[in-house]
């Protein structure tokens, strides 16, 4: 009979003397606990109820200490079910932080199964651009990535954070209003890197950079045991601050304690500005890029003639077949080997725009690759690395400026918290879009000081037409501005649309943007705008848009702006700026002269 | 609304698909890309605000052969995942005479002489990729022939 009770009595005696021993050295209160639990401070950022032992473990670090040691002692299941299993980064940093002794013996089969599959020995982070002509994914996305002992790093698994929400299935209002305001489920998951980038690189064809993390075996191995330990388990989704890019960081600190990425945001977290908090944590080692495909075809563009084009866009329509342009003997071989992998790749394009069935493409892929295989290795298509997105300016921007109104000095201050617009450099930007929000600018001038300009939201997107590509450009900003014909600032709403074409010299657009002006009675109003932007190097740049409005009513307003910006450093610009408007009570004429700081 | 068929069994295996306004499909043949849907000037604006999912996020450490036909051979899984999840990806690649994707397949397949075997497979394209409907199974069959 006391042989049967012993091991019961000797668990509750580790039992205390572990409860003890956490009491007196306080590890409940310690920085490390409270990242595995995801508490910022006192409340635990993870809403599944799931994710704690004690009843009221959300709110209260001791209580799930204590009764995570219980649950680790008191073990009724030693397979996959075991709280040890569920729980290996606890149970790990328990141990050894506690010197926990007599934990039974536990049979992981599941989690181990993982580990051995994923071969854990570095982390990258992994970061995708912005996707042409869909301005709001500017802000990016980031996912870690587990590298293995392969050479290939097609074979790592990615680590991503994402709202449980079907996009497809989701009027795109609501989805975007939910995903802003923690309507959704967010969940990590783990994926082969393979089909991240046929996501993100092939399908929505975004750049994709890599930041090698200088995390050592132990730290990735603490990674790993704490994202098991996240398997299923759902916190809600806030596109501004509990996203993606946040989640990212818990693991980064999780991995390596005394670095605090997380301590570089206040409100709300911008991915791109995660990969600048990483390294000036001194975290990354090595940087790498992957070109989208549409980046891919833009370099095939380069090297093709147009008659190469055309042939490619045809092979790729079905309506040249591969050996026409196998056996054109005029034609050089290299310049054939370009044509038939450029049409390759628009087949493939195709595909996924729904623009071809799967039986028809298949027959064209084929035939075109094998066309292609027979004529040999050839030159490597030459893809040009664009400038590194942690080379771009920091997401908030402050501007000061003075200037001229109308031979009134006035002076001016400007704040805006995110993001990019088109008269900000565009190193490490995609050139063309722009997304802003809450943009506020007040100016002080001989009558006082006033709003000048507050706007809510601004989106562009200007997409230059090419060869292969001909997507529309367009633009819609909802705010309070002085566009209108008085003198007023007032709140005004437009979404256009139009075309560009553009080059490595700039890109130019024309644009008609339906408006609402909201006076004492509305006004509506359709304004034709024609746009030149030139890169002057350095990225610097020189913009001029022109405009004209034709009120509802039959007034009619010209309008026009030159504006040049000179890149000083990454975080700093000059900009010299003229307008011109045309009002109720004769042209307007202003003449800014600004500095521009980015943080 | 297109929206591709997943089988039962892919899912199964695959367990886990994360796509943002996008279906996904892991195939065993080639075109087992990704059909989108044409997006509304709205949608544009608002796409890619959130990370969205379309299915439930697990943790999917194979992306999945099941659905599948056997391969004849005893190959290994992971080829056989990384094959039928990159079909047209290695398709080109091989056309090309090369890529990471080929140098992958070298590294699953434990072959030391990764340009020998990229020339190889471009050498031998058509006894590989024998047709537009060719199968997972059949290319890593064929590639063992070649390889020899």
């Amino acid at each position: 009979m006391i042989v049967m009770i012993l091991p019961y009595i000797l668990q509750a005696n580790v039992l205390e003397n572990a409860l003890e021993k956490a009491a007196a050295t306080g590890v409940a209160k310690s920085r490390y606990w409270h990242l595995l639990l995801h508490m910022p401070s006192d409340v635990s950022e993870v809403d599944d109820p799931a994710f704690f032992l004690a009843p009221g473990g959300k709110c209260d670090a001791e209580a799930e200490l204590n009764a995570t040691l219980a649950a680790l002692y008191n073990e009724t299941r030693f397979d996959d079910n075991a709280t040890g299993c569920r729980f290996p980064a606890r149970r790990a940093w328990l141990q050894e932080t506690l010197g926990l002794e007599g934990l039974p013996e536990l049979h992981c089969s599941a989690y181990e199964t993982l580990v051995r599959k994923m071969d854990p020995q570095s982390v990258t982070l992994v970061f995708s651009s912005a996707h042409i002509n869909s301005p709001a994914s500017m802000f990016g996305h980031t996912f870690l990535r587990i590298d293995s002992s392969y050479e290939s790093k097609m074979l790592s698994y990615a680590i991503n954070y994402a709202a449980g929400a079907d996009p497809d299935k989701e009027n795109g209002v609501v989805f975007a209003v939910k995903g802003l305001f923690g309507g959704y489920p967010g969940f990590y998951s783990l994926l082969p890197y393979y089909e991240k980038l046929k996501e993100y690189r092939d399908t929505e064809q975004r750049d994709v950079w890599e930041y090698d993390l200088d995390l050592d075996h132990d730290e990735v191995m603490a990674m790993i045991r704490h994202i098991w330990e996240l398997k299923g388990v759902y916190n809600w989704y806030f596109f501004f601050d509990e996203n993606c890019s946040y989640n990212m960081l818990w693991l980064m600190e999780i991995a390596r304690p005394d670095v605090d990425v997380r301590g570089h945001f206040a409100y709300h977290i911008i991915p791109m500005e995660t990969v600048h908090a990483t390294e000036e944590e001194r975290l990354v080692r090595a940087k790498h890029y992957r070109p989208s495909k549409r980046t891919l075809l833009l370099a095939y563009e380069k090297v093709l003639d147009r008659r190469g084009e055309t042939e490619a866009m045809a092979l790729a329509d079905g309506t040249l077949t591969p050996g026409t342009v196998l056996n054109d003997s005029a034609r050089d071989t290299q310049m054939k080997r370009y044509t038939l992998e450029a049409a390759s790749e628009l087949a493939e394009y195709r595909l996924m725009k729904g623009a071809v069935d799967k039986a028809t493409y298949s027959e064209r892929f084929h035939a075109i690759l094998s066309a292609r295989a027979s004529l040999g290795k050839g030159e490597k298509l030459p893809v040009a690395t664009p400038r590194n997105p942690d080379e771009g300016h920091r997401a908030t921007r402050a501007q000061l400026g003075t200037g001229w109104r109308d031979g009134h000095p006035y002076q001016q201050l400007g704040i805006r918290p995110a993001y990019h617009d088109l008269g900000d450099s565009d190193i490490g930007f995609m050139p063309g879009t722009q997304i802003e929000f809450l943009d506020l600018l007040a100016r002080y001038d001989q009558d006082g000081a006033a709003v000048e300009k507050a706007t809510i939201v601004s989106i562009t997107s200007i997409a230059p037409q090419s060869a292969f590509f001909k997507p529309f450009s367009w633009r819609m900003h909802a705010g309070w501005d002085q566009n209108f014909i008085s003198r007023d600032t007032l709140f005004s709403m437009a979404v256009g649309a139009g075309v560009a074409a553009g080059g490595t010299w700039g890109y130019g657009y024309a644009l008609a943007e339906p408006e609402l002006f909201v006076t004492d009675k509305g006004y509506g109003a359709l304004k034709t705008t024609l746009g030149l932007l030139f890169e002057v190097g350095g990225g610097s740049k020189l913009a001029a848009e022109g405009g004209y409005r034709f009120y509802a009513d039959g007034m009619r307003q010209w309008t026009g702006r030159v504006e040049h910006t000179s890149r000083l450093s990454q975080n700093n610009a000059l900009k010299l700026a003229f307008d011109y408007t045309d009002k109720t009570a004769g042209a307007q004429r202003s003449f800014t002269a600004e500095f521009v700081h980015y943080y | 609304m297109k929206k591709v068929l997943v089988s039962l069994a892919a899912v199964a295996a695959l367990s886990s698909a994360a796509f943002a306004g996008v279906n996904s499909q892991t195939g065993c043949g080639l075109g087992a890309m990704i059909i989108k849907d044409d997006s509304s000037a709205l949608m544009l604006a608002l796409q890619a605000t959130t990370n969205g999912t379309s299915a439930n996020q697990t943790f999917g450490i194979t992306s999945g052969t099941s659905g599948c036909k056997r391969m004849p051979l005893v190959m290994n899984d992971r080829a056989a995942e990384f094959v039928a999840s990159n079909m047209d990806q290695l398709a080109k690649e091989a056309a090309i005479g090369g890529g990471e994707s080929v140098d992958t397949l070298a590294e699953l397949l434990k072959v030391d002489d990764k340009a020998a075997f990229a020339a190889s497979l471009q050498q031998n394209y058509n006894s590989i990729y024998t047709s537009g409907d060719v199968k997972m199974a059949d290319v890593l069959d064929n590639i063992a022939t070649v390889e020899g």
